[in-house]
């Protein structure tokens, strides 16, 4: 390989890069690439373009390491693989929950949806645990399936279910869900993200989040909660709100929180507005104080401009 | 700077760099090397890093020299990375320090005979 030859996929890949940056460094990632790659097969050399070609889209969306997003973003990581979990640990109960279950094995159309659904909560535990370890590379092949199954969801319901006509703002919103879940996991920095003890508490506690408030929901079709299913979703708009409020640049784990729950709390939040209860009013009442608080915390920092941590 | 530990990412990259300058591959390999073969740090990532850590003025670009006709730069430790280093390296050493205290007062009262005075 020579420098006028690049293969095609590092091209590719150097494409990715803003020009600016290109131009500043494409000899040497091209350079590099070439020794690296040196007797590697198809598949490694693959692996590595796709790797720039990640630095590239981070760098062109400003999701770098080197950019306060992309450091919000390696918080939010391990917590939405946590919450993604949680939440789809908890939906097995309401698939095969007595008096609840509408699907069965017997059909093939409602099988496929329900192998779907016992496919993805393994697949999301399994990230999980290469999250908690650090096995980010595992977490994050994991997370792609996870996501594609989850996105499946929808068209595979309507396949079941083919008369049926589809809620489409509901279904945009299930749809949403994963695809922001999955673009969190996979556009987080990779050098941020490693065995970090000190993460292992946010795993934990948005596991346990997106556990308890789906759960909640779930116990709501047996026992009663009062204020009903309108109750859990204010609280998913409460955690979200408190989550601003803590949210800081001294404070980057409550924003990787927030940004790990925005999925989920914007799906759940979107039903308290038709039709829009007290209770609704100030879940939403709480979520723009809390965005308002964020954002003028991150527009006061950026005036100060204080020194980046250096972890 | 933050009183957080470094991330293993970070820590590795700056280990790489205390004893001389290196080039990208050079950090690549010295990174694996320094790992015992566990870490395998690829170009993206590294870039990712290298970025971030000049603009946190924890290393610079020492030269740029040009080798069989491709630029390349050679990067180096600055003054706030030797500190930043110096800093993981003590509370590493701590954490080790205790963690093998410890696992020798275990091993005293393992062979300590029942009923024997503490």
């Amino acid at each position: 390989m020579t420098q006028q030859h690049p293969p095609r996929a590092l091209r590719w890949a150097l494409r990715c890069h803003p020009a600016a940056y290109r131009a500043r460094h494409e000899a040497e990632l091209t350079a590099i690439y070439a020794e690296v790659t040196r007797g590697a097969g198809r598949l490694g050399r693959l692996r590595e373009a796709f790797d720039i070609a990640g630095h590239g889209l981070r760098q062109r969306t400003g999701l770098g390491s080197d950019r306060t997003a992309g450091q919000i973003l390696a918080q939010a990581a391990p917590s939405a693989i946590a919450v993604a979990a949680g939440g789809s640990v908890v939906n097995l109960l309401w698939l095969f929950a007595p008096g609840v279950r509408t699907l069965s094995w017997s059909s093939f159309p409602e099988a496929v949806v329900l192998a779907d659904q016992v496919l993805v909560p393994l697949l999301w535990l399994a990230a999980l645990a290469g999250a908690w370890t650090g096995r980010w590379t595992a977490a994050r092949t994991l997370a792609v399936p996870a996501t594609v199954l989850r996105l499946a969801d929808v068209p595979l319901l309507l396949l079941a279910h083919p008369g049926g006509q589809p809620a489409y703002p509901a279904a945009v919103l299930s749809l949403m869900v994963p695809l922001l879940t999955g673009a969190v996991v996979l556009a987080a920095p990779r050098d941020l993200l490693g065995p970090c003890r000190h993460r292992h508490a946010a795993i934990a506690g948005a596991g346990a989040l997106a556990v308890l408030l789906w759960g909640a929901q779930f116990c709501n079709l047996y026992y009663a909660l009062p204020g009903g299913p309108r109750a859990v979703h204010t609280l998913w708009a409460g955690a979200l709100a408190l989550a601003l409020l803590l949210s800081g640049r001294d404070r980057p784990a409550a924003a990787g929180l927030a940004v790990a729950l925005l999925p989920t709390a914007v799906q759940m939040t979107v039903p308290l507005l038709y039709p829009l209860s007290p209770a609704g009013a100030l879940a939403l009442l709480a979520l723009l104080i809390g965005a308002a608080v964020s954002v003028l915390r991150a527009r006061r920092h950026r005036a100060g401009a204080t020194p980046p941590s250096a972890a | 700077m933050s009183d957080r530990p470094l991330q293993e990412p970070t820590l590795l990259l700056l280990t790489a760099l205390a004893d001389e300058p290196r080039h990208g591959y050079g950090l690549i390999q010295e990174i694996e090397a320094i790992s015992q073969g566990r870490v395998r740090i690829r170009t993206g990532t590294l870039y990712g890093a290298l970025d971030r850590l000049l603009q946190q003025g924890l290393i610079q670009v020492e030269r740029e020299e040009v080798v069989d006709g491709r630029a390349r730069k050679v990067y180096a430790l600055a003054e706030e990375g030797r500190r930043a280093l110096a800093a993981e390296t003590q509370r590493l050493r701590a954490v080790v320090a205790e963690a093998e205290r410890r696992m020798a007062a275990r091993r005293v009262l393992a062979v300590r005979p029942k009923g024997a005075p503490a």
